[in-house]
């Protein structure tokens, strides 16, 4: 089966929430997983330590199961944004796929799950602060990834030399030939534009604990 | 993060909140940037392909060192 993978980065979050769910299948599980993959595994570590009474999962583990996450996430193409939000519902998918691992490493301990599927789910343990905090920075990067396909290329540099590099305005102007007030009203005009995108209910919903 | 930071956003922010925030953004944009490089997230990759492209959920290591 195809997945196709589009030239440039598209904004998750939002096309998630558009009613043809079929444009999950046009997002790019590889920019979702190199913008996500922070939280997955804080979450999968988390979710682990939970079911195990404070062990700690391997390395290779911890990418199994984050694999085993974007790659459910894609094929399922399940996820409905009216029900929950994105950072529940893959919560749910790490869950239960650690709740599976555990059962095939030791299945004597883990008999009473029936249905790992059902009782995974049901079982979900509460979110850590280092998964809290990484998806937030997630959200941040998501956020910059929709503010570049919103705004005209150069805009974007000069706000990403001088917003996201720290680069003093008068040196940036320099360095592009701009005169400083083009580039002190640019990063005014593209902070508007962040905030707007920011404002939106897709990043406020999931944005908070 | 401080959340009520977020909302604000779509509210008036004194400089300072709006200097706090950048400061966040452009840390979020440095460690994403720099997460990419990892090389974990690589490897995971390549699972990933791996069980996007069979029928069933079998292609993780964990199982292959089981079997």
């Amino acid at each position: 089966m195809v997945y196709p993978l589009p030239e440039t980065p598209v904004s998750l979050l939002m096309r998630l929430r558009e009613e043809d769910r079929q444009a999950v299948w046009q997002v790019s599980w590889r920019r979702f997983l190199e913008l996500y993959h922070g939280p997955l595994t804080a979450m999968a570590a988390g979710i682990y330590r939970h079911h195990t009474g404070g062990a700690l999962p391997s390395q290779e583990v911890l990418e199994d199961v984050v694999a085993q996450v974007v790659a459910e996430f894609f094929k399922r193409n399940q996820y409905d944004p009216h029900r929950g939000r994105l950072r529940t519902y893959l919560r749910m998918l790490a869950n239960a796929r650690v709740v599976d691992f555990l059962r095939r490493q030791r299945p004597l301990d883990h008999v009473s799950l029936e249905n790992s599927e059902t009782a995974a789910m049901e079982t979900v343990p509460d979110e850590t602060p280092e998964e809290s905090r990484t998806f937030q920075q997630s959200l941040l990067a998501t956020l910059i990834e929709d503010l570049r396909e919103t705004v005209p290329l150069r805009q974007f540099q000069i706000f990403e030399m001088v917003k996201l590099h720290g680069m003093p305005p008068g040196r940036v102007a320099e360095e592009l030939g701009a005169s400083r007030g083009v580039v002190d009203n640019t990063v005014y005009k593209v902070m508007q534009r962040l905030r707007e995108i920011a404002a939106a209910p897709e990043y406020q919903s999931e944005y908070y604990l | 993060m401080n959340d009520a930071l977020f909302k604000k956003l779509g509210e008036d922010m004194s400089l300072e909140e709006e200097a706090e925030f950048t400061r966040r953004l452009a840390a979020a944009y440095r460690e994403q940037e720099a997460g990419e490089q990892r090389p974990e997230v690589e490897r995971i990759a390549r699972l990933v392909r791996e069980l996007l492209s069979e029928p069933a959920q079998t292609a993780t290591r964990g199982d292959r060192g089981a079997q």
